[in-house]
């Protein structure tokens, strides 16, 4: 059986070195597992196909994400559809959304500037295109960070409803692929009139020009960004050239429509 | 009587065949054109994601229906029937029984592979070849997804019974004189998978049944509108398909066992050793599953308990390097194309194996998970170690099987193409992971480095998709024109060739 | 004592001294001072597999090289010595 004996040894470094991986691995996950006392929570909800944010002094974002440097945070990721992964590739965060369950993960961010955001699980259509930003910006004292935490984007508190002079209406239950979305489909003004978007649905939608998120000239001409479900937005058409454009919504790109301006 | 081509028959006479080569030979062609099927669909991915922004495919639905059908394509069309058919031919030769156990039911299964592949590629769904709810069953647009549903149902019914088949063959049809511990190893890996099929599938095929019901809103099993559960799903999911893992790799280590020591003129090294990590394998195998899932927010322990079974099913893929190289050792080894796909597969084995390793390791799950990383490692096993071995085996069975003799320069062009192709594209595309790029993306970020990459990827993946168009002028026209081949000793080892009468040496 | 078993058990104490290390790690006090680089933990890990895995690999990948180089057919060393022709008394 000395045949037998080199295989053995042969076993036995192999067993070792598997042993090594797994408590160094075991090692470094135990520490990641433990979530500072302090850590603040932010809420991250996975949609088709956006991220929205809240953190803990009730302040909402959609595809945007401020968070201050050296400052723990802990994030509570849910799901109200299908799956989705949040990740942010530069900070080797990445925990799946899924719907009916809370996963948790924490991490501090100890660089400034913008990341990128993704979603790695397949979530259907837009998969490729949930993106979100993430910007990480220099720590405030703790007074200050009360007001200041809230970022741009939140709207004003009392806005009374814009008016336009022609109504562009995102019809409900636009988000699912095949139904009604936009409301006129072709819309035509005359150069210099205000288009109010009224969003109906329950969903967030935009009205960006382009033929879609592949377009590199998107949302160059006109881009309402986000709009949530209920509120409105308006497109001024003083500085478009007359002519026919498309456009679509950044986060259902299947929502297409036309805006001709004469 | 195993010579199918050599002596014209009818075609009807092949396809109403119930011997096992007939059926091996169907299986055989059936795989063979679905890894060339599934393989264009992976060049249309390629040539999409060749730059950024939109290309070839349309839009990004057809995209994911294009990634979908390729998985499903090469794992249940390409993989699993190529075993089935190699089993077939060799495993009534290999215990010496005059055919399969029950031959009627062997066509049976065989004929069901047709209609599930028909209806997966009507269907083209888009659930993606896992099929995670709660996609798949309330956004994914049937009639594709119920489709693909039925189509994988009857496939794996198919293995099902193929599974019988093989251990009813191999446990009590061998022949009296031949025990059962000098068994070819090819013929201890078909036994091997045959029980691993038996004990995984029906976790499966129950899942489908219930994503069905589901689909329907009669029931909510992984609907969480429903208080359903979608993580359900996946532990159903992979406790079948990582011993999948296992049940397409063992047939590759099986005809591995049998060419390298035909070719290195010298018997296995440690027959029981390659017996025992069967064995080892195809249990431990199953006490790994959920590393799939180490995203989907599983408490600590429970991560460690599936990190450490799947460490623990290493050392027995370990042990079959150990045995493949140590009887390589003091042979003459002969460089026919078959032993270069054995031994290119050998070459990537370490590599697909570590790359297994480090995505198990916890915390790296947090830079691989769901990456181009997997793409890259779960395409090295089944192109580079599978495949290669596979198509190894091909040439090596042609003689056997039609009587005559490759194109051996062409084979040889084959290898060094396909082998050099896996590793740009694969090793690429594991460099692409660690960029952080996901995959199933249609489109993606114009970064510099993502561009680069994955042109170098597209490239390879041309190369190794013109040389496997060269295999099949090579095995068309072999099989037609091709020198006669010496049936005793095709490859000039100096050792018999299958011939289940004669078994007497050479002299 | 054979000496099957004194490598054996020689590599059993080789395995435990490396799992010492894991289960001292696992029972030691677990709170890290201060807020951990989650990214710089995780990298670092990263790195420390990869020197190991193409130590491994370029041992195994090497030896398998080395193995299909030294054993073909065609090396000199490996060329079949004519055995002597019948009735030489050789």
């Amino acid at each position: 059986m000395g045949h037998a004996t080199i295989e053995w040894v042969y076993v036995g470094a192999v067993s070792a070195l598997l042993i090594w991986v797994g408590a160094a691995a075991w090692d470094v996950e135990r520490v990641l597992e433990h979530v500072p006392a302090d850590a603040q929570t932010i809420k991250v909800i996975g949609q088709q196909w956006f991220w929205s944010f809240e953190h803990s002094d009730g302040t909402k974002e959609i595809n945007e994400l401020h968070v201050q440097k050296d400052t723990p945070y802990r994030f509570e990721i849910t799901s109200l559809d299908v799956n989705h992964n949040f990740n942010v590739p530069d900070f080797t965060i990445l925990m799946d959304a899924v719907p009916g369950r809370i996963n948790t993960l924490w991490s501090q961010f100890d660089q400034e500037g913008v990341y990128l955001i993704q979603c790695r699980e397949y979530c259907g259509y837009s998969h490729y295109n949930m993106k979100a930003q993430l910007f990480v910006e220099p720590k405030l004292e703790t007074a200050a960070a009360e007001t200041a935490a809230a970022p741009a984007v939140a709207p004003a508190a009392e806005e009374q409803k814009p008016t336009g002079d022609v109504t562009l209406t995102i019809l409900e239950g636009a988000a699912t692929q095949g139904n009604p979305d936009y409301d006129p489909k072709e819309l035509s003004v005359k150069q210099g009139q205000t288009i109010l978007v009224d969003n109906v649905d329950a969903m967030p939608h935009t009205v960006t020009s382009g033929e879609g998120p592949s377009d590199t000239n998107s949302g160059k001409i006109f881009d309402t960004s986000i709009i949530n479900g209920g509120e409105s937005a308006i497109i001024d058409t003083a500085d478009i050239e007359p002519g026919t454009y498309n456009y679509y919504c950044s986060v259902h790109p299947y929502m297409t429509g036309t805006l001709k301006v004469e | 009587m195993v010579l199918e081509v050599k002596k014209p028959r009818p075609l009807w006479e092949i396809i109403f065949s119930t011997h096992h080569t007939d059926i091996g030979l169907l299986y055989i062609i059936f795989s063979v054109t679905f890894l060339m099927m599934g393989g264009a669909l992976a060049l249309a991915i390629r040539a999409e994601l060749f730059l950024p922004g939109q290309q070839i495919i349309p839009d990004p639905a057809t995209f994911h229906r294009f990634f979908t059908v390729h998985g499903t394509t090469m794992l249940f069309l390409w993989a699993i029937p190529f075993a089935a058919g190699i089993g077939n031919y060799l495993i009534p030769i290999l215990v010496r029984y005059k055919d399969m156990a029950w031959p009627k039911l062997n066509a049976v299964a065989f004929w069901m592979l047709p209609v599930g592949a028909g209806m997966v590629w009507l269907g083209f769904a888009d659930l993606g070849w896992t099929a995670y709810p709660p996609y798949s069953i309330i956004r994914a647009p049937g009639p594709a997804a119920e489709l693909w549903i039925f189509g994988l149902k009857i496939l794996g019914l198919s293995s099902i019974l193929g599974s019988i088949n093989f251990v009813v063959t191999i446990l009590r049809c061998k022949h009296p004189d031949l025990p059962i511990m000098k068994m070819s190893l090819f013929a201890w890996s078909i036994l091997a998978i045959s029980f691993m099929q038996l004990v995984a599938i029906p976790t499966f095929a129950a899942a489908l049944i219930m994503t069905y019901t589901d689909r329907l809103g009669i029931s909510g099993f992984f609907n969480p509108a429903l208080g359903g559960d979608p993580i359900a799903y996946q532990h159903l999911f992979w406790f079948t398909f990582h011993p999948e893992v296992y049940i397409f790799l063992l047939p590759g280590v099986g005809m591995l066992y049998e060419m390298i020591p035909k070719f290195s003129r010298k018997p296995i090294y440690s027959y029981q050793s390659g017996v025992i990590a069967f064995m080892l394998l195809s249990t431990i195998g199953f006490a790994s599953w959920a590393h799939h899932m180490l995203a989907v927010g599983m408490s600590f322990t429970e991560k460690t308990v599936f990190m450490v079974g799947t460490l623990a099913a290493v050392p027995a893929s370990a042990m079959h390097v150990f045995n493949w190289i140590a009887t390589m050792w003091g042979g003459r080894i002969k460089f026919a194309a078959p032993m270069l796909f054995g031994i290119g597969a050998i070459l990537l084995f370490f590599a697909s194996g570590a790359g297994g390793v480090v995505n198990t390791a916890l915390p790296l799950d947090f830079i691989t998970h769901d990456s181009y990383w997997v793409v890259g490692h779960f395409h090295l096993i089944l192109m580079g170690t599978v495949s290669l071995t596979f198509t190894g085996f091909l040439y090596y069975m042609f003689p056997l099987i039609t009587g005559r003799m490759y194109n051996e320069k062409l084979a040889k062009i084959h290898f060094v193409a396909a082998f050099t192709g896996i590793i740009v594209v694969f090793m690429t595309q594991h460099l692409l992971g660690l960029y952080g790029m996901p995959r199933r993306y249609f489109d993606y970020v114009p970064l510099e480095e993502w561009i680069m990459m994955n042109q170098i990827a597209s490239t390879g993946a041309w190369v190794v998709g013109a040389s496997y168009l060269l295999m099949i002028y090579n095995l068309l026209r072999s099989s037609a024109k091709g020198v006669f081949a010496n049936m005793r000793d095709p490859f000039n080892i100096g050792e018999i060739y299958y011939d289940y009468r004669r078994r007497e040496p050479i002299h | 004592m054979q000496p099957k078993n004194v490598i054996l058990l020689g590599v059993l104490a080789l395995m435990s001294i490396f799992s010492l290390n894991f289960l001292i790690q696992a029972f030691a006090e677990t709170t890290p001072e201060g807020y951990v680089i989650r990214q710089e933990l995780v990298w670092g890990l990263f790195y420390e597999m990869m020197v190991a895995a193409f130590i491994v690999g370029a041992v195994v990948n090497g030896i398998v090289i080395y193995v299909i180089w030294r054993y073909r057919e065609s090396h000199k060393r490996n060329r079949i010595v004519e055995p002597p022709a019948e009735g030489t008394g050789a």
